[in-house]
């Protein structure tokens, strides 16, 4: 008789495609074959993973139908074996599961949606914080300003992307009964993600605002986040825009 | 502040002898508004690994009108890895800030090597097995500081190394731990059904004074080549065969705080609250106060 830990390997490595041989002889037959029994748990994982993926990635299932949507699980969980006792986390490496699979094909905005709707999963379990208001930086002496560098509140991500991703996520979200025909061509959308009350907001960002929130999130001081943005859009309106991201709570911190 | 400190005088809320249902978070809306009849909630623990948002504010909401239940689904207790500190750490946060009045898991096993199936496994019934699992079920308890209950599963095979019954299995490790026990009822039926036993034995074999809590649920039937095996599927309301077990679970061992499962194919919460009711039809009619 094998050990605990001895049957446990087998049966994983049956339960993942590998060889039965070993664990089915410890399985008893009863009018079911110890195959057959197995077959059951097989179906039962897959299925949760390819659940909990469907879950945080409904406008990719709804794009490229259920029928592949279960192809591109069952790739993903070959690929990517669960790590903790919570799938919480799991489906974060699709995206790049999707690069690999639609590069250079006329579906390689999948990739993009799929950043998009996993940014929405980290927003709606991100932590809580205050929101930094503008009297909070009040203090702050005028010369000291352009080192100064703003944290984006946890639960706000940005998505940048050639293609019109808040458009195709729209029109694809549950719910959506018809889907308008959308022009991959007509530019590229960069879209702010923000949790409110009870839900996850999206909106578009000119291309200079996501600049400057971007180098933000990556650290960089005001001074730097200008140049970005201005790199963009020659005439950008930091003040203006400065406005519009304490109004909606972009930003809980600070340093200098 | 008075909102917290609301929450705070719930703290020792027991779980009362009645029915209760699952909490799911397509129903958080529905019950903000409508405050379903039912005596309890139960959570999946998993669920609130997160660190913030919506699904904590929400239970923070359900924790404050009705007591709570953690149950959860992946800390591999049975197994033979080492306890997980990580998957422990974040139940205990969760336990320490909600306070719930029962904390259970699993008899089963769901990882090796730290590699997860996600999924509720079989053990074998050996003496090896027992002692493993009742010693990670002692560490989990003194890490949490509290008694926890541990669930019989549904299972689709046997091994043949098994060197006792699934109830004798069951009793030993709630014994050698000092936990108690969830009993699902239905998993019994499934059970009894797919390894070819009487379930009244098993009910009959456990220590009802460990029992703290019921599970009831739904299965489906599935059919292979000439033959049936029922899968624990938690998709649609509870079969007659169940209630005859649980009416005869009740009257051994008397009214527990039972739970309605219902995960997959969620219908609205008051067809949900209805299936609690029966439950708490039967338990009244075996505690009827005279």
């Amino acid at each position: 008789m094998p050990d605990l830990i001895t049957l446990q390997r087998r049966f994983h490595r049956a339960v993942t495609g590998g060889a039965e041989t070993n664990i089915v002889r410890h399985i008893r037959a009863g009018a079911l074959q110890p195959t057959d029994r197995l077959q059951i748990y097989r179906n039962n994982t897959y299925e949760g993973f390819r659940s909990a993926l469907a879950a945080a990635y409904p406008v990719i299932e709804r794009l490229v139908g259920q029928g592949c949507f279960r192809g591109l699980a069952l790739g993903y969980v070959h690929e990517h074996s669960s790590t903790r006792g919570d799938l919480t986390h799991y489906g974060r490496h699709l995206p790049s599961l999707l690069r690999a699979r639609y590069r250079h094909s006329g579906f390689d905005y999948l990739y993009d949606i799929a950043r998009l709707e996993w940014a929405y999963q980290e927003v709606m379990m991100a932590a809580d914080a205050t929101s930094l208001r503008p009297e909070d930086i009040a203090h702050i002496e005028p010369a000291r300003l352009p080192d100064l560098c703003l944290h984006l509140h946890p639960a706000v991500r940005l998505v940048g992307s050639t293609y019109p991703i808040l458009g195709i996520w729209q029109s694809n979200r549950a719910g959506q009964a018809s889907v308008d025909a959308i022009d991959l061509g007509r530019g590229g959308e960069s879209v702010l993600l923000r949790r409110t009350q009870c839900d996850v907001e999206l909106s578009l960002l000119s291309n200079s605002e996501y600049a400057l929130l971007d180098a933000c999130t990556a650290g960089r001081s005001l001074a730097g986040a200008l140049d970005a943005a201005l790199a963009r859009e020659p005439d950008f309106d930091l003040n203006d825009a400065l406005r519009r991201a304490f109004t909606s709570g972009i930003f809980s911190g600070y340093s200098l | 502040m008075t909102d917290r400190v609301n929450r705070a005088s719930h703290a020792a809320f027991p779980i009362p002898a009645q029915a209760g249902i699952g909490l799911r978070s397509a129903h958080y809306g529905a019950i903000a508004e409508r405050r379903p009849a039912v005596a309890w909630f139960e959570a999946h623990t998993e669920n609130y690994f997160v660190d913030g948002g919506a699904q904590i504010e929400a239970l923070h909401a359900i924790r404050a009108d009705y007591p709570l239940s953690f149950h959860g689904v992946g800390l591999s207790l049975g197994s033979a890895d080492e306890v997980d500190d990580r998957h422990l750490a974040a139940t205990k946060r969760l336990v320490d800030r909600f306070e719930p009045a029962l904390v259970s898991e699993h008899l089963c096993w769901s990882s090796i090597d730290g590699q997860h199936l996600n999924d509720l496994l079989p053990l074998p019934y050996t003496a090896e097995a027992l002692v493993h699992v009742s010693d990670k079920i002692m560490r989990c308890q003194d890490a949490l500081g509290r008694g926890i209950i541990i669930e019989n599963v549904s299972s689709y095979l046997e091994f043949t190394d098994s060197e006792m019954n699934e109830w004798e299995f069951l009793a030993n490790v709630a014994s050698r731990a000092d936990c108690g026990i969830l009993l699902d009822v239905n998993n019994v039926y499934v059970n009894a059904r797919n390894h070819g036993f009487d379930a009244r034995t098993y009910i009959d074999a456990l220590p009802g004074g460990r029992i703290r809590e019921l599970h009831l649920a739904g299965h489906r039937i599935n059919r292979i080549g000439d033959h049936e095996i029922l899968l624990d599927t938690h998709d649609g309301p509870v079969c007659e065969a169940v209630w005859r077990l649980y009416r005869y679970t009740i009257e051994r061992i008397g009214a527990r705080p039972t739970l309605i499962e219902w995960d997959n194919d969620i219908p609205d919460v008051d067809v949900l609250a209805e299936q609690a009711a029966v439950a708490q039809g039967i338990m009244d009619t075996f505690t009827c106060p005279i």
